[in-house]
């Protein structure tokens, strides 16, 4: 009887042991490593030499690029996923009413999923020329959009925004689709107007959906170096306003220029940044995300 | 039974996919023939040039030796992923051989599996190393040891556009940065205040800085211990011996003009669209150019203009060396990549490579191959490079930096604010080479 319930305990742990394994492998042991090695003075083949404290901490914190790299991240985020949400509400809720041709835009509204990050770069890149670009073009203005270090991360992150569209679309047109139908049918009787029932139902029927979204989005916001490495790192693409991330910064300083000093220590640094925003975002989820 | 099938099916096609996979990457199934991993890093036209040269060389040398190379493209980064190799103490997973450029050359000097040209010179069975260019040498050559073998060259050209020069009553190409800031006054178009066609678009960054300071005088050295050649560079110098100052006070008459455009956007494209009068870009573009512009317009290239009226220095070497690597501890095995590498810097296949790609040769013997004179006659743009690298002193060289991505980030912000007016000249200079000499004393404290 004993060795049943063991063996019960222990099924459990042994199912999740693969994923144990790995965290610890790449995720934990990595972590730990960083965290360490940030105290101390490191060389290029990553060999730690002596204790320095927080020395790597307080020059990375005084670097000028390093500021505005968490500037621009902060930009990022704030605009990338609030808005990027927005739209997939606005046409999940458009699209919310199953009909013929549902499938054809439902389709077209997640396509952006299936695009390559660097494919889009490339493709906005043409866009966003100052002189022979289409947006100027349209627009009537020369704005140097990716060179211009006032509009350079606006630029990036409506690239951002585009791509995460499809995601964040899918997800909340099954949150839509999911309300109870005969809960919007009787406000509707009832007089209520499409804005009173998007905000008075919809919202707080979807806000476990919406608050996924936020938080995975705003985290993968605070981590995003993809695009600033495809349009500062590569031999074609390279702008010379400054739109590093707190991660591409990190990865220039470990990998181009093995300097794992200010790479740890920037590590940590976007680790905490990032950690108290999820701590700030599950505190809201308390006081305004419904489970019923 | 349905469901049985489709998982056979699956598990069939999966099968293929590995095997078909499989086939084309594998080692040459005879075991008598010899497997040369060679890593590159180029892409599109140049890509296939380097294929078509691997494919002739296993067709022919390769053949007969007993010899297969694997071509294998990279990334842009070669560099890195050799050190973190090198890091992870994975000496068995080095390629034999890997196209890296010259700033690479450093880091590649301290890994153990490094074979250096040097070391195998004298048994050079295919190519005579007396017909390759001193300066591309001197470019791949670090502490006194010929590290790599020089495979693409390229190099610092202005591009023109002679209609608009014509237009202006310009009748020659400018000599220096004095009169490029003049003809930049005549050949710009303004309406109102917004100036619709540039006089000059380039971003200066380490590779354009390394020229206009490296050729001022008969030659100058960007750092210490001859720009990091005879030992690791610990500082810059270009701050002490007034030539980065020299060079700031001159461009400053570019800067003034109103027609400078200091951000590359899409440089080649702006430039055939007719956008701008003369653009700073490496040799290697020509050819893009070349197709860009077909019969739009009438356009040349002229060497870089200089800093100061009198400077005999010339343009620095860029481009790509190939270095060798003994992963297995075979003396076999290496002397197979040095037939490979010494067969990618002969003569006809430079030839071949620089009517593919535009780079320039590294080998003299080039020119003295049938059918050299017709294509220099159709593609005069091509011996105006040729000249220009001929001309140039071979102590000109884009600096072994170590830390060089971190000094082109210093010195294009630097520069892009000088010319934004938003550094002053002392500011500017001052910035470039406190912030550099920092970094490199950082890097020296962490690694010395």
């Amino acid at each position: 009887m004993r060795k049943k319930g063991l063996r019960a305990a222990a099924e459990p742990l042994l199912y999740l042991l693969p994923a144990i394994i790995f965290f610890i492998a790449f995720t934990y042991y990595p972590f730990l490593k960083t965290a360490i090695s940030s105290f101390f003075l490191v060389d290029s083949m990553g060999r730690a030499k002596e204790f320095v404290g927080f020395e790597n901490y307080l020059r990375v914190l005084a670097t000028p690029q390093f500021r505005i790299a968490v500037k621009n991240t902060i930009v990022y985020m704030i605009l990338n996923a609030p808005v990027s949400i927005l739209i997939s509400l606005i046409l999940a809720i458009i699209a919310n009413k199953p009909t013929r041709s549902s499938r054809v835009y439902e389709t077209m509204f997640a396509l952006t999923m299936a695009i390559s990050m660097s494919v889009a770069a490339m493709i906005f890149r043409m866009a966003y020329n100052p002189s022979i670009g289409a947006l100027n073009h349209i627009l009537g203005t020369r704005i140097n959009w990716l060179n211009d270090p006032g509009w350079a991360m606006i630029a990036v992150s409506v690239i951002a925004t585009w791509l995460n569209i499809g995601y964040n679309f899918l997800f909340l047109l099954a949150a839509v689709r999911g309300i109870d139908k005969g809960l919007l049918e009787s406000a509707e009787i009832d007089g209520a107007g499409i804005f009173r029932r998007t905000l008075g139902i919809i919202i707080p029927m979807v806000s476990p959906t919406l608050f996924f979204l936020v938080v995975t989005q705003m985290a993968k916001s605070m981590m995003m170096s993809s695009l600033a490495l495809i349009f500062t790192n590569s031999a074609t693409l390279s702008t010379t306003a400054n739109i590093d991330t707190m991660i591409s910064y990190m990865y220039k300083q470990a990998v181009n220029n093995l300097n794992y000093n200010d790479g740890y220590a920037t590590a940590i640094i976007a680790f905490i940044m990032t950690f108290i925003l999820m701590l700030i975002s599950f505190r809201f989820e308390k006081k305004g995300v419904h489970y019923n | 039974m349905k469901k049985i099938l489709g998982i056979a099916a699956v598990l069939l096609a999966s099968a293929c996919a590995v095997f078909a996979g499989g086939a084309g990457e594998a080692a040459p199934a005879d075991p008598n023939v010899r497997n040369v991993e060679f890593w590159h890093t180029m892409t599109g036209v140049n890509a296939s040039a380097i294929d078509a040269l691997v494919d002739e060389f296993n067709n022919t040398i390769g053949k007969e030796e007993g010899i297969h190379v694997e071509s294998i493209f990279q990334g842009n980064d070669n560099s890195e992923k050799l050190k973190t190799l090198a890091q992870a103490g994975d000496m068995e997973n080095f390629p034999d051989a890997a196209q890296i450029a010259g700033a690479g050359i450093p880091s590649a000097y301290g890994y153990d599996s490094l074979v250096p040209v040097e070391e195998l010179k004298d048994s050079a069975t295919i190519l005579d190393l007396d017909e390759l260019e001193p300066n591309m040498i001197r470019a791949y050559t670090y502490m006194d040891q010929m590290i790599g073998m020089p495979f693409s060259c390229s190099a610092l050209l202005l591009y023109y556009n002679q209609d608009m020069f014509d237009e202006a009553g310009i009748d020659a190409p400018p000599q220096t940065i004095a009169e490029m800031a003049d003809d930049i006054s005549r050949l710009m178009v303004k309406d109102g205040d917004q100036v619709v066609r540039y006089g000059l678009n380039v971003a200066v960054r380490r590779y354009q800085m390394a020229n206009f300071i490296g050729g001022q005088g008969d030659y100058n050295f960007f750092g210490d211990n001859e720009g990091g050649r005879t030992a690791p560079m610990t500082r810059v110098t270009f701050g002490d011996d007034g030539t980065l100052r020299a060079f700031l006070t001159e461009w400053q008459k570019v800067i003034e003009t109103g027609g400078y455009k200091p951000t590359e956007d899409d440089i080649n494209e702006e430039f055939a669209l007719q956008l701008h009068a003369m653009v700073l870009m490496s040799t290697a573009r020509i050819g893009k150019i070349k197709s860009l512009v077909g019969d739009n317009f009438n356009w040349s290239v002229a060497p870089l203009p200089k800093v100061n009226p009198d400077d005999k220095g010339g343009i620095a070497v860029g481009g790509s060396c190939i270095v060798m690597f003994d992963p297995q501890n075979d003396p076999e095995q290496v002397d197979a990549t040095w037939k490979f590498v010494q067969y990618m810097a002969s003569a006809e296949p430079q030839f071949q490579f620089h009517k593919d790609t535009g780079y320039i040769p590294v080998n003299k013997g080039v020119y003295e191959l049938d059918g050299i004179d017709e294509w220099f006659a159709e593609n005069p743009e091509y011996k105006v490079a040729v000249d220009a690298i001929h001309a140039s002193n071979p102590n000109v060289q884009e600096p072994f930096d170590i830390i060089n991505w971190e000094i082109d980030s210093i010195i294009m912000n630097h520069m892009l604010a000088f010319a934004n007016g938003t550094e002053t000249l002392d500011q500017c200079h001052d910035g470039i080479v406190n912030e550099c000499n920092q970094k490199l004393a950082d890097y020296h404290r962490a690694n010395g």
